[in-house]
């Protein structure tokens, strides 16, 4: 047993850091957001650094997704690598070199996606929504219905019939998109058999670098209200120096450490089964591994929330401001608290496994 | 990084597992002290992190891991010298002289001599520089007066690691020493403190014109905080991984109540259960992490610092949702009421928790202080 990063690792996730401080300084970041738009230099950039290398590790890309979150780093590199390059892997594909997304869920406000085969090819109708980075995507995955169950799509972007309707967002550094198809040519990557296993799988390895980014999130979040809590003076003494605030930084330090703890564990179990299924055809941790995904979402999720909340807290009034950074943040974990599947959801799982049957006598 | 035991860890693991699997229920019913100790140190299992020199096995600090967590999930008996083994004997190894070293350190591994700490005072608590017990000098050493609270074993032990102001006037951090005190010494009274739950786990110890040898001094005269500060930085090193899994182990027979009351369909309780499951497995994990820092830096990193402070936190929460799932019969105590009372016991004696080795608002202020660098609050 040895959970520590090589140092490989380290120094990857240091470059990482360095490289995304440079780009995304506090004030730039506010600035995109505030334009709701995100960096289009960053793709080829993000490329030539090797962050969306096929041979890039599970805990690596965890380490990005960190780092990603720390900067709030406005690139289309997570729902390239963490949702869509999946897809690819399952099909049997090389990944292709531009910004990808995928999308499967509903409308909320009603309406899902069907795709039929015609003679020259299939073709896909209907909407898909809650879209990440739709808009700078070269290609949009799509799970699509058909006559035996749910297949996954490549759709170039622009195509033909098909419409990108960008929605106005809570965290305007990660748009939600919704994508309406008339009767828009679409490729097949994975089959109604092997879908929708590729499309959990993708969604599982897309969350588990979220649960990694949400640990970013919180560690930003605690670095801003540490800083403000050494320099703010009232009383005649630096804030941090009173126990209320020393202590409550103290314990979101904790929900931190853990969510850290997790998620790294989460990225290596994942990335262990993946390549005990490329050796032997078949992942022997599975359950484990989806375990471990539950556990790192829930406790990154509430990480991330509580480091933002204690912090601006801990900000007071400027925390409390438009033009104080930290709200971005805070936007960006209360999208990861909610996307995809619910905590309650995630608890629920766990519970399955552990009650399902009484332990013996100790 | 592998999240797996090596195959030498691995084979380490089974060994051990099966060992105690065939030697714990045997020592439940051996209450005598040390007893367990000797049958550890006949089967090689003390000393595992010392040195070869000094008797010990000389393996890394994941084995103590493996060792500690398989020792509280088996329910090991309650260990008489693990303050020997795992605070005075490495401080002696450190800070000792070849003379000291030679005379406690077998000893210690084999359960000949068990050591109680004597560092708490009725007035130095969180605050333990207020240490008022004095030694005065005399012709062929000291003489200790004063008197020591919360020592585990005390009134088991052969021998106590004391903290003593030696230096007159002096206060604070400086002035102190500490003393090696064998306990059948004239003047040595311990007395047992009840608890909250009707036991009696700690003793406080009375010292009056006790005679120390010279030769029974632990490092250098007045330098006995730093000596101390040593001694309470190995209890930290796998006490984490202890505590995690005997969580572990309060987890399960909360599962096991949980279904014997038929409530495992209740989603209340399933939502609970399952958020406790991720207390517990984020303590497991960020205990694997303290145990690589401390395997490739030599003391524990500052997620160590976090591990007593959650695992008190998730005790209490534990403790306090199993007692409420017994509903009315919660009141009831004794071997009769619904697990012989255990739930009742554990919900006393978990308010404990966040007060023993260092209490939750000390550990809070160490993460502020030395992990977030904020200024300090006192």
């Amino acid at each position: 047993m040895d959970f520590a990063l090589t140092d490989e690792q380290r120094d990857l996730q240091a470059a990482a850091a360095r490289l995304l401080a440079d780009r995304y300084p506090a004030d730039r970041v506010a600035g995109m957001a505030d334009a709701a738009a995100g960096d289009p230099d960053a793709w080829p950039l993000l490329r030539r650094q090797g962050w969306c290398d096929p041979d890039l590790g599970m805990v690596e890309m965890g380490l990005l997704a960190q780092e990603g979150g720390y900067a709030l780093a406005a690139t289309p590199w997570w729902s390239t690598v963490g949702l869509a390059h999946p897809v690819h892997r399952a099909a049997g594909l090389a990944v292709p070199p531009g910004p990808l997304t995928l999308a499967w869920q509903d409308d909320p406000a009603g309406g899902g996606c069907r795709a039929v085969r015609h003679r020259d090819g299939w073709r896909l109708t209907g909407v898909r929504a809650l879209v990440t980075d739709a808009t700078a995507a070269a290609a949009l995955l799509v799970a699509a219905d058909t006559d035996a169950g749910v297949a996954l799509f490549a759709v170039p972007s622009p195509a033909d019939g098909l419409t990108v309707e960008p929605q106005p967002t809570l965290d305007r550094l990660r748009g939600a998109a919704r994508l309406r198809f008339a009767d828009t040519p679409g490729e097949l990557l994975v089959a109604p058999d092997a879908a929708g296993r590729a499309l959990a799988d993708a969604r599982r390895h897309g969350s588990t670098l979220l649960a990694c980014e949400a640990v970013g999130v919180a560690r930003r979040a605690l670095d801003l209200a540490c800083r403000h809590a050494g320099d703010r003076v009232q009383f005649g003494r630096p804030i941090g120096a009173y126990q209320a605030v020393a202590h409550r930084l103290a314990d979101s330090y904790v929900a931190l450490e853990l969510a850290t703890s997790l998620a790294l564990r989460a990225c290596w179990l994942l990335g262990a089964a993946g390549n005990a299924a490329d050796t032997t055809g078949s992942a022997a941790n599975g359950p484990e591994v989806e375990r471990a995904y539950a556990e790192a979402v829930v406790t990154g999720r509430r990480a991330a929330v509580r480091a933002c909340e204690d912090a601006l807290q801990v900000t007071g009034g400027l925390g409390a401001t438009w033009e104080y950074p930290l709200h971005w943040w805070y936007r960006r974990a209360l999208w990861l608290d909610c996307f995809d599947t619910p905590t309650t959801t995630h608890l629920a799982t766990l519970a399955d496994h552990l009650l399902a049957a009484r332990p013996g006598p100790s | 990084m592998d999240l797996r035991d090596s195959p030498e860890e691995a084979a380490f693991r089974a060994e051990l597992r099966a060992w105690l699997a065939e030697q714990v229920p045997r020592h439940r019913e051996d209450a005598s002290p040390g007893a367990w100790t000797k049958a550890l140190h006949a089967a090689g299992y003390t000393g595992l992190t010392w040195p070869a020199a000094y008797g010990g096995r000389g393996l890394a600090p994941t084995y103590q891991g493996i060792y500690a967590e398989e020792s509280a999930l088996a329910e090991a008996p309650d260990h008489v010298n693990v303050i020997g083994l795992g605070m005075v004997g490495p401080t002696i190894v450190s800070h000792g002289t070849p003379e000291q070293q030679q005379r406690f350190l077998e000893p210690i591994l084999s359960g000949e001599y068990v050591f109680c700490q004597g560092f708490s005072e009725p007035d130095a608590g969180s605050d333990l520089a207020a240490v008022r017990t004095r030694a005065v000098a005399t012709a062929d050493g000291w003489l200790v007066s004063g008197e020591k609270v919360w020592s585990s074993y005390a009134h088991q032990a052969d021998w106590c690691l004391l903290l003593a102001r030696t230096q007159p006037g002096s206060t604070r951090h400086a002035g102190l020493t500490c003393l090696l005190v064998d306990m059948r010494s004239p003047g040595v009274q311990v007395l047992p403190l009840r608890q909250t739950t009707g036991d009696s786990d700690f003793n406080q110890i009375v010292l009056t014109d006790v005679p120390v040898p010279r030769d029974c001094v632990l490092g250098p005269v007045g330098e006995g905080w730093r000596i101390a500060m040593t001694t309470l930085a190995h209890e930290r090193g796998t006490f984490g991984i202890t505590l995690t899994a005997r969580l572990a182990v309060e987890f399960d027979r909360l599962l096991r109540t949980v279904h014997d009351l038929g409530l495992a369909d209740d989603p209340g309780v399933r939502a609970e259960v399952a958020d406790l499951h991720v207390q517990l497995q984020g303590l497991r994990w960020t205990g694997q992490r303290t145990m690589a820092a401390l395997a490739s830096t030599g003391k524990p990193g500052p997620e160590s610092s976090i591990l007593k402070l959650h695992w008190s936190v998730t005790n209490q929460r534990l403790a306090a949702f199993a007692l409420r799932l017994l509903g009315p019969a919660a009141v009831l105590d004794g071997p009769g009421s619904r697990a012989a009372g255990h739930w009742q016991h554990l919900r006393l004696r978990s308010r404990a928790n966040s007060i023993e080795g260092g209490t939750s608002e000390i550990l809070r202020g160490i993460i502020a202080e030395r992990v977030l660098g904020l200024p300090r609050t006192r």
